[in-house]
């Protein structure tokens, strides 16, 4: 089962659960399970596949243009540093390739714009021909490109970090949110009662769960949100 | 002054100037007459001060449109300065000088860039000074872009030779460094803005219990 789908599942139920426990409401709990398992099946699910989708053709394109420049640097000859670089990558990129078998490896190079739309296999891509029209030391043409790839893949690094950071607190924020809500039941007992039989309480339970899931959908966006120049959010 | 102003700016985003008055005009029209239409059937003094407020927001929201669609087109053209650098830097590494990597760049540049950069190269054919260097930088908002170009004028006029083209590269380097520390800081503020949901959904528990536990109390008392 997918990741997101079986985080979804987890969630809802510990949200449905906290929903019955503070409101002892059957509907709004279960409207809560599954506007949370809906929500992450559909839209979180979608959202992650996308954004690990874009870090792995990032990192793709990273070893492709790396083992394609050693290559080239080695060998002087774009057939063979395209067949070599081309070994490295997954199966995505041999059922591209496919398509493409009649072209000639500049082309190839050209073409492949498309399936790493970055701006630095677009530098890429331009210094190749470069290459091919000028000479020159491929390794000196590429230096800088290098150096930005390097970076891009830092910053990928770094984003990934503090992710995983932000995730520790938020959730560790929210925990105590709902646990005061979970104490309180347990602490007021019989006073509690009084206070689930009051007609907007259970709907004011479901509004924080609401307020709950908007700033899921906040932080995931900002989590997925990386800046790499070329790729267009959406599109792909 | 104002006027021109306005001009000025909308035409730079490439909207008609007479057009887009005239579609705030109507706007404005059509939010004023509903208004006073509504305002007629129902006389109310807090609607009317409404009204005018709605008014004036409206065309706040309206004219900020203009502002910041300028802040982004800025944004994105210091991007595509920086992207190009990188073609700029690849040509010179790959002796070519800088007049010929400036008109290589055109190839590789959105519309917006090759217009501005034809006008750069055409300026660099008639004057060599330092003035169409610090005209081409003036295109972009970032102070940095000015360096630059001054750092390139000065490239060209002490013939380009090894110790200018090192500074060139240093500088290039701290572009590309304060590009990237501003992502990750932008990445990074963005993310720590979070932590105030938890927060507003602890405040919004407490609330709601505070406000049933008040109505408790207050049925209690209404019972004795």
């Amino acid at each position: 089962m997918n990741k997101s789908i079986l985080i979804g599942a987890l969630l809802s139920s510990i949200f449905a659960f906290v929903c019955h426990f503070a409101t002892e409401n059957l509907w709004i709990s279960l409207l809560t399970f599954l506007l949370t398992f809906l929500y992450f099946s559909l839209i979180i699910n979608m959202r992650f596949k996308k954004f690990n989708q874009m870090v792995k053709r990032f990192h793709d394109c990273y070893y492709f243009i790396n083992n394609f420049i050693v290559s080239l640097s080695v060998k002087e000859s774009i057939s063979g540093a395209f067949l070599t670089a081309a070994e490295s990558l997954g199966e995505d990129f041999l059922e591209e390739q496919e398509g493409i078998t009649d072209l000639t490896e500049n082309e190839k190079v050209v073409y492949l714009r498309r399936y790493f739309p970055f701006h630095l296999y677009v530098l890429f891509s331009d210094i190749v021909l470069l290459w091919c029209e000028q000479g020159g030391d491929i390794l000196a043409m590429s230096n800088h490109l290098n150096n930005e790839s390097r970076e891009t893949v830092e910053y990928i690094l770094f984003c990934q970090s503090e992710n995983r950071k932000i995730i520790i607190e938020f959730s560790l924020l929210w925990s105590f949110s709902l646990a005061i809500l979970s104490i309180l039941r347990l602490v007021l007992t019989d006073f509690y009662r009084s206070i689930v039989h009051q007609v907007f309480y259970p709907y004011a339970i479901f509004c924080i769960f609401l307020i709950l899931l908007f700033s899921i959908e906040i932080l995931t966006k900002r989590m997925t949100k990386i800046d790499i120049r070329g790729w267009r959010y959406g599109e792909k | 002054m104002a006027k021109n102003k306005w001009k000025k700016l909308i035409e730079g985003l490439g909207y008609s100037f007479k057009k887009e008055i005239f579609k705030i005009a109507f706007i404005n029209l059509v939010t004023i007459a509903s208004l006073l239409l509504l305002n007629i059937f129902v006389k109310e003094i807090v609607l009317l001060v409404l009204s005018i407020l709605s008014t004036l927001l409206i065309n706040y929201l309206l004219f900020s449109f203009y502002n910041g669609k300028k802040e982004q087109m800025e944004k994105m053209h210091g991007e595509e300065l920086i992207a190009l650098l990188s073609y700029l830097r690849t040509f010179i590494d790959n002796h070519n000088n800088i007049y010929q990597s400036f008109q290589k760049l055109v190839d590789f540049a959105s519309p917006w860039m090759k217009e501005k950069i034809g006008e750069f190269l055409l300026d660099v054919d008639s004057d060599k000074s330092v003035k169409p260097f610090i005209d081409f930088a003036a295109n972009f908002s970032s102070s940095i872009s000015k360096n630059l170009m001054l750092s390139i004028y000065q490239m060209i006029d002490q013939g380009e030779n090894s110790s200018q083209l090192s500074q060139f590269t240093f500088l290039f380097q701290n572009i590309s460094n304060n590009y990237n520390s501003e992502l990750r800081s932008k990445k990074q503020k963005s993310l720590g803005q979070m932590a105030v949901y938890p927060l507003v959904g602890a405040g919004a528990i407490v609330l709601v219990l505070s406000f049933s536990i008040i109505s408790v109390v207050g049925d209690m008392v209404n019972v004795l």
